[in-house]
């Protein structure tokens, strides 16, 4: 530990520095500083970070908006109008087709056949399909 | 045993193994503690400011392997530690300045005013003095600690040393 560079009088102060009496750890400090470090190893559960907490408020803002869009956005009347005139007009021809019903079905027909005529056509996937006999295609 | 590559210590405790940190405890603890307390002067400060030097080397064991001088790093560290516990004493008024606790005893009046003296000195002229007496640091870690080169470190030992006689009064037998 001497400097063997020093000279006399100051390695002899560094000899008294060297003896003088020290205080000493205490015997707790080694578990005490074991046991901290031991839990400082421990691997901790990955917690939320500033910046997913943020990508999350962004999602839903993100969500929230596009819903309102659809929802502004949204034709919500279950079937298109029917207006009287064209069940007056239905009636009238199925009478000429069919005069054997009675007045009360002819009306209910008009009806069906209006009711249909808004439904939105679909694609049929499977051309090879037999026609049921109600297809009229 | 100071970090060169390869040194099992070193990768034992970059590999977070407990039985690497009780033998680091067991090879510089004692030193540590006793640059500690000559830094603060205080025993239950010394004794936080060890426990976070270790505390923050496991927090930091992935960067280890880089380290090429774990003495002169845990040196360093305390180095930080004691300035931080120092920072937050001088911010904590209720908290008692450092005192008798630290000092071992019995005491010889001729130890207590070279312990007075070496209090007196300058912080960075104790700090060298400390670091190589009772941290038992080469000049070359000590350069390392204090950021400066091993010429330096040597020559404001000297000085410190001068500096420390002539606050005893010229002589080194006091």
């Amino acid at each position: 530990m001497t400097d063997p560079d020093l000279p006399a009088d100051l390695a002899e102060l560094e000899r008294r520095l060297a003896d003088r009496p020290r205080v000493g750890p205490s015997a707790g400090l080694g578990p005490r500083v074991l046991d901290a470090a031991r839990v400082a190893l421990r691997p901790r559960p990955a917690a939320a970070s500033w910046g997913s907490w943020a990508a999350l408020a962004a999602a839903v803002l993100v969500g929230i908006n596009l819903s309102m869009s659809v929802a502004a956005n949204a034709d919500w009347r279950l079937t298109a109008d029917v207006e009287p005139e064209q069940i007056d007009a239905t009636t009238d021809q199925l009478r000429a087709a069919a005069p054997e019903l009675s007045e009360r079905e002819l009306r209910r027909q008009a009806l069906l056949y209006r009711a249909g005529a808004g439904l939105t056509p679909t694609v049929d996937l499977n051309p090879y399909r037999e026609p049921d006999r109600w297809d009229v295609r | 045993m100071d970090g060169p590559p390869g040194d099992p210590l070193l990768s034992g405790l970059a590999a977070g193994r407990d039985e690497a940190f009780a033998t680091l405890y067991d090879r510089d603890g004692a030193a540590l503690f006793r640059v500690a307390v000559a830094l603060l002067g205080c025993r239950a400060d010394a004794e936080d400011a060890v426990q976070e030097v270790f505390v923050g080397l496991a927090q930091a064991r992935a960067s280890l392997a880089a380290v090429e001088n774990l003495r002169a790093y845990l040196f360093t560290a305390l180095r930080h530690a004691a300035a931080k516990t120092a920072a937050r004493r001088r911010a904590d008024r209720r908290r008692p300045f450092p005192d008798a606790l630290a000092a071992p005893e019995p005491r010889t009046p001729s130890d207590e005013r070279l312990e007075r003296a070496l209090a007196a000195l300058p912080a960075n002229r104790r700090e060298v003095i400390v670091l190589k007496i009772d941290g038992g640091l080469t000049f070359r870690d000590i350069a390392a600690v204090l950021g400066v080169s091993p010429n330096t470190a040597a020559s404001r030992y000297r000085y410190a040393l001068a500096e420390l006689r002539d606050a005893l009064g010229g002589t080194a037998d006091d």
